[in-house]
């Protein structure tokens, strides 16, 4: 995200750098960028030793060894190709519903911030909606609406859009006390001008931070879903469907089939964490 | 002069302001902020609302820009604006085109008023497209003669710049220049200088006052500091509880003040070679209903007569003082007879 927006600064080199130093003067930062785009450049430009959606019947449940790294499963899956090839599926599917959610969420709680029966209606509504577990709202969605992988993004959005309402309303009727508002008021601007041209711009560093968090938080939505059989299908890899798969076996000592994707999800959660951690600390250490 | 006779063009004052009353009410409590407020100010002219904290000053040009927060509201008077008539019946968007455009508003502290996310040219971009359909290059260009005018050096660099690049001095011309760059004619400004050096608090009043008086523009100042008002103002209403208590020309109101308050907050103004005297007490609380003259518990010359609450009438001409010290005076103007009693209060 950060890099991307360095990127974006037309022409001034020095501002690029004085931005990527912020990244690596910031320590959580700089380990969840380089957790994630480890985790991503690997899923989708690493060359893999073996097709992971190729199953090879005779190298069937092999303990890690040269040739297969992390071992093979039951039905002669190589472990280490199909554990870096989700990350090219997981990671970006978790990022995309996350953006949805915020796409909506944001300017959903920037309404509702509003004084009056609409923003009343707005917040009321959503406590109706989160009294469901949302996780098993989000089960249910995908099942009622097929067992494709649009729909698990679906669940996504439903599971995470409430987080972003919330937080973006809590602080835009703080905002709203505050005198620029005021101010803005006082020189003429309208409702939607307030909301949209002076409180959105200042509820963006939060709502990157809750991004972050969000991220996580549908990762491991997205490995549950895989663990129950939902959302993405075999033989596509997941690092859910994975562990679901060798969870059987694990008691028989098995262990390689659910550690490695297990582990790789606990990377990326905690890549994600970092990376909101870091930014926080950025955006409260920025000058205001 | 309170006259409701024909209003004549030249006469018929820019901001006429009647019987304003704003309440914050609560559960529990009825705060009467503004308790009939009534004031005339014409075009060209600077008047002070001075008064100490918590006497309704806020609250008052609040209820001029319709910008009473909840749960305070608006509930009895006119605030007539020449051209727009009563402000108070306005729609939500009819009120969208008086701020700002006929009504510019300074307010306190300059920092606090400036969004700390945006840059200052998005700022100002902002209250000229919530006016106009104009580009981004017409509202840049717009922006740095404005801030040149205000006394920017380098506009430019300000332009890019978030407020908390720049010294208190700055944000309050930026603000200043906000404010007045859609050509208000009437400028409330609400405590401009408080926030700032006492250094820069005469540079940023001269150009204040610059500004207003080169496009004879109105101003309403309000603030605490009487020397301000003494040096910039033409026209002063002392406001207690809530009430107007004195109102009339400063030199007038200053030199000869005619209500105990008046004195009162002219003698705690620390001054060479004189003992500062504060006002004993506090200002009443404005919750409970109160009876009689609002001052009575402050005041060295309470009689019986303060159990009553005194009507602001006209003592001499453009100056009305609420005080029944003037009761006889009042009287007598109004039969005739101009001679003034040396009857004044203290000193």
């Amino acid at each position: 995200m950060t890099e991307r927006e360095a990127a974006a600064i037309p022409g001034d080199i020095r501002a690029q750098i004085r931005r990527i130093s912020v990244i690596l003067r910031v320590p959580e930062l700089a380990i969840g960028v380089f957790g994630l785009a480890v985790l991503l450049l690997a899923g989708f430009f690493l060359p893999l030793p073996y097709d992971p959606i190729e199953p090879n019947p005779s190298v069937m449940m092999q303990p890690p060894s040269g040739s297969h790294w992390f071992g093979t499963d039951m039905l002669g899956f190589d472990v280490f190709s199909r554990t870096i090839a989700s990350a090219s599926r997981d990671i970006p599917l978790a990022a995309i519903g996350t953006i949805v959610a915020m796409a909506i969420g944001v300017p959903l709680g920037l309404l509702a911030s509003s004084k009056g029966k609409s923003g009343e209606r707005i917040m009321r509504a959503l406590d109706a909606f989160q009294a469901f577990p949302l996780l098993i709202l989000g089960i249910a969605v995908v099942t009622l609406m097929g067992n494709r992988i649009e729909n698990v993004v679906v669940a996504i959005v439903l599971i995470n859009t409430p987080r972003f309402m919330r937080l973006v309303r809590a602080e835009a009727l703080s905002l709203r006390e505050s005198r620029f508002v005021e101010a803005a008021r006082a020189m003429g601007a309208s409702n939607r001008r307030i909301l949209f041209r002076h409180l959105l711009p200042n509820v963006t560093d939060i709502s990157l931070v809750q991004f972050s968090l969000s991220a996580a938080r549908a990762l491991i939505v997205i490995a549950s879903l895989g663990f129950l059989g939902i959302g993405v299908s075999p033989p596509d890899p997941s690092w859910g469907l994975m562990l679901q798969a060798g969870a059987r076996n694990i008691s028989s000592g098995q262990w390689w089939l659910s550690m490695f994707p297990g582990l790789a999800i606990v990377a990326a959660v905690i890549s994600f964490n970092l990376l909101a951690d870091g930014l926080q600390k950025v955006f409260s250490g920025r000058s205001l | 002069m309170t006259a409701t006779g024909e209003p004549t063009t030249s006469s018929e004052p820019l901001l006429r302001v009647r019987d304003l009353e704003t309440v914050f009410e609560s559960r529990t409590s009825t705060v009467r902020a503004v308790d009939g407020v009534s004031f005339d100010l014409h075009r060209g002219e600077v008047m002070g609302l001075v008064g100490e904290s918590g006497c309704g000053k806020s609250a008052t040009i609040r209820s001029l820009l319709g910008l009473v927060p909840p749960p305070g509201r608006v509930v009895n008077g006119s605030v007539e604006l020449a051209g727009a008539g009563n402000l108070m019946n306005l729609s939500t968007k009819a009120w969208r085109t008086i701020r700002g455009r006929r009504v510019g508003f300074v307010p306190q502290s300059p920092f606090a008023a400036l969004n700390p996310i945006l840059t200052i040219e998005r700022q100002f971009a902002n209250v000229l497209r919530a006016h106009h359909s104009i580009s981004r290059s017409d509202a840049l260009e717009s922006a740095f003669h404005m801030l040149e005018r205000v006394g920017i050096q380098d506009p430019e660099r300000v332009l890019a710049g978030h407020a908390h690049e720049l010294s208190g001095g700055m944000a309050q011309r930026v603000v200043i220049a906000l404010a007045v760059i859609l050509d208000p004619e009437l400028i409330i400004a609400d405590e401009p200088t408080t926030a700032l050096d006492v250094t820069v608090q005469k540079r940023i009043l001269d150009l204040l006052l610059h500004v207003v008086r080169e496009s004879g523009r109105s101003m309403l100042l309000v603030t605490h500091d009487l020397g301000v008002v003494a040096h910039y103002c033409e026209k002063v209403a002392v406001m207690y509880a809530g009430r107007i208590v004195e109102e009339g020309p400063v030199r007038a109101v200053f030199g000869e003040p005619a209500h105990p308050y008046t004195q009162g907050l002219l003698n705690s103004v620390p001054r060479r070679g004189r003992v500062i005297e504060s006002l004993p007490g506090r200002v009443p609380d404005l919750s409970k209903p109160i009876l009689g003259c609002a001052f009575r518990e402050r005041c060295r010359l309470a009689h019986d007569a303060c159990q009553q609450s005194p009507d602001l009438v006209e003592i001499s001409l453009g100056r009305r003082v609420a005080c029944h010290l003037h009761d006889a005076r009042a009287t007598r103007r109004n039969s005739g007879d101009a001679q003034v009693p040396a009857e004044e209060p203290v000193q």
